[in-house]
């Protein structure tokens, strides 16, 4: 593994030079002048072709590339590139030449070689002076591209955490719009039903409306917890009672599910203490079981649906919870755009595509992660958190 | 003494007429209370003390003046000590799979919309009774 430049201010201490030459003679000549320079603090790994380079700088620590031009078969400059390509940003260049070539030297330079030495102009001291150069330059380089990566990708984060935002203002705004109406017609259709009696049709039509009143109804809902999903009250609480809870809210989903399933829950028997936001754990919780409870609607006659909720402790202070399903295969670009907002499978079914794009805004603002795989023959949502507690 | 005398009488205020309409037919449906509606906090507050209401329903989001400055307004005021508050707006944040209301730590009770009949009727009568009891 290449040695990490990063690591260490003193450089020289574990200077490994990978040599590139196929000359044993200019070999021998750079060596010397090298341990002129160096003394003990410089170790050397001597190849002879552009395929040894490319395979040493996978096999062994290098620190920084000396690299000849004019090796065989391939002329100036054709064997910087792919060699550059493999070392990557933290392994430096220096091109070795026999010729003073200005075009092609200025040309790798851009292309990023950190340096160049004229054969026939080397001395201990330019060598020297050089390599550390090299070193510390491809360092700073090593420094800016992370600063600019981290930049990219906070900018990134900000953009969507706006957008989400953008959204979660739009919909709590419609939620309210929406829930008078809602209301009216949801009393509305109690009032009918209370007083008509209604029989065959009519008591078909106004259940419809109901049921569907209901649906919108939990649509809108899951819009006003997508826009709130963001505030975060933490207490300290027992898991099993955590755990507990969310079973008595999903339990009247099962007993009516309609079809054969069960939930089944595996947890430590002593007692974990975590700091969450309960409200929203359970919120989370809920929605993955719901999730998997749908998922088990179409298995099939053979087998019963199986959905089991397992919490374990692993690290110290992080806790697994699991969510797991027999439900039918799940490709993996599904599983990899679960938790977007508003990506559905489920739209004939009324999904908006939320529920499993709030669980995942709940795990991260516990500092946790939420993943989804398939695996055996089961889907498997993994919440990863911290316990949120210092633990003597 | 009347028989609408012995009913409860309770005071809807919603800015959402068809809402509060409908609201009242189902209240009066059961029997058991007489209703009148207010379309904004002040109206409300205006009609509260002339006395004669037993309960009022406040929607939280309401243009001028809003659920919440009604609410204060009748705490502040003696004489309106014993009438009953039930808290309903748009916006009540309910856990998922809840299904019975709660009372807030101050020991109101909020609904949300779109409420369910039942529920409703069964939380203006745990109110009414926790009058008796107090």
């Amino acid at each position: 593994m290449p040695l990490s430049l990063s690591d260490s201010s003193d450089t020289t201490s574990e200077l490994n030079l990978l040599i590139v030459e196929d000359d044993e003679d200019d070999f021998l000549i750079l060596k010397h002048q090298l341990k002129r320079a160096f003394g003990g603090g410089a170790k050397f790994l001597w190849v002879k072709s552009l395929r040894e380079a490319m395979r040493a700088v996978d096999l062994d620590p290098v620190s920084l590339i000396l690299l000849d031009l004019g090796l065989p078969g391939s002329n100036a400059g054709s064997s910087f590139r792919p060699l550059a390509a493999k070392a990557g940003p933290r392994i430096p260049i220096i091109i070795l030449t026999g010729l003073n070539n200005p075009d092609t030297i200025s040309s790798l330079l851009a292309a990023g070689a950190q340096d160049y030495l004229i054969k026939d102009e080397v001395n201990p001291q330019l060598l020297e002076k050089s390599i550390r150069y090299a070193i510390e330059r491809s360092k700073a380089t090593q420094e800016i591209e992370s600063l600019a990566n981290s930049l990219a990708s906070t900018e990134s984060e900000l953009l969507q955490a706006a957008k989400l935002e953008a959204v979660g203002r739009l919909a709590a705004g419609l939620v309210h719009q929406l829930k008078n109406p809602l209301g009216t017609v949801m009393f509305g259709i109690n009032y009918l039903s209370t007083t008509l009696k209604p029989e065959g049709t009519t008591a078909e039509v106004l259940e419809r409306m109901g049921t569907s009143v209901e649906r919108a109804d939990e649509i809108v809902s899951d819009l006003l917890d997508f826009s709130s999903a963001a505030e975060y009250n933490p207490e300290t609480t027992d898991i099993s009672e955590l755990l507990a809870s969310t079973v008595e809210m999903v339990d009247h989903r099962f007993q009516n599910a309609g079809f054969p399933v069960a939930l089944q829950i595996s947890k430590p028997d002593e007692p974990i203490e975590i700091s969450v936001d309960s409200r929203k754990m359970k919120h989370l919780l809920v929605n993955l079981i719901e999730n998997s409870l749908d998922a088990t609607e179409s298995i099939g006659d053979l087998e019963s649906g199986s959905v089991s909720l397992e919490c374990k402790l692993i690290e110290g202070n992080l806790l697994l919870l699991e969510v797991v399903d027999n439900g039918p295969h799940v490709r993996d670009e599904v599983l990899a755009r679960a938790t977007e907002p508003f990506f559905t499978t489920k739209s004939q079914l009324g999904g908006v595509g939320l529920g499993l794009s709030v669980a995942d805004r709940i795990a991260r603002l516990h500092g946790g992660e939420l993943r989804l795989r398939r695996e055996d023959g089961l889907t498997r949502a993994s919440l990863r958190i911290p316990t949120g507690l210092t633990h003597s | 003494m009347s028989i609408s005398d012995l009913k409860t009488h309770i005071l809807i205020v919603d800015d959402d007429s068809d809402f509060g309409r409908l609201m009242q037919i189902n209240l009066e449906e059961t029997g058991e209370f007489t209703c009148e509606l207010a379309t904004s906090a002040e109206a409300a507050l205006k009609r509260l003390r002339e006395g004669g209401v037993d309960l009022v329903t406040i929607d939280v989001m309401m243009p001028e003046h809003s659920g919440g400055w009604l609410f204060n307004e009748i705490r502040a005021d003696q004489a309106l000590a014993e009438v009953r508050v039930i808290v309903i707006s748009a916006l009540v944040e309910k856990s998922p799979g809840q299904v019975l209301p709660k009372r807030d730590p101050m020991g109101v009770i909020s609904l949300w919309k779109p409420v369910d009949p039942d529920v409703l009727i069964g939380a203006i009568k745990a109110e009414l009774q926790s009058l008796k009891s107090s």
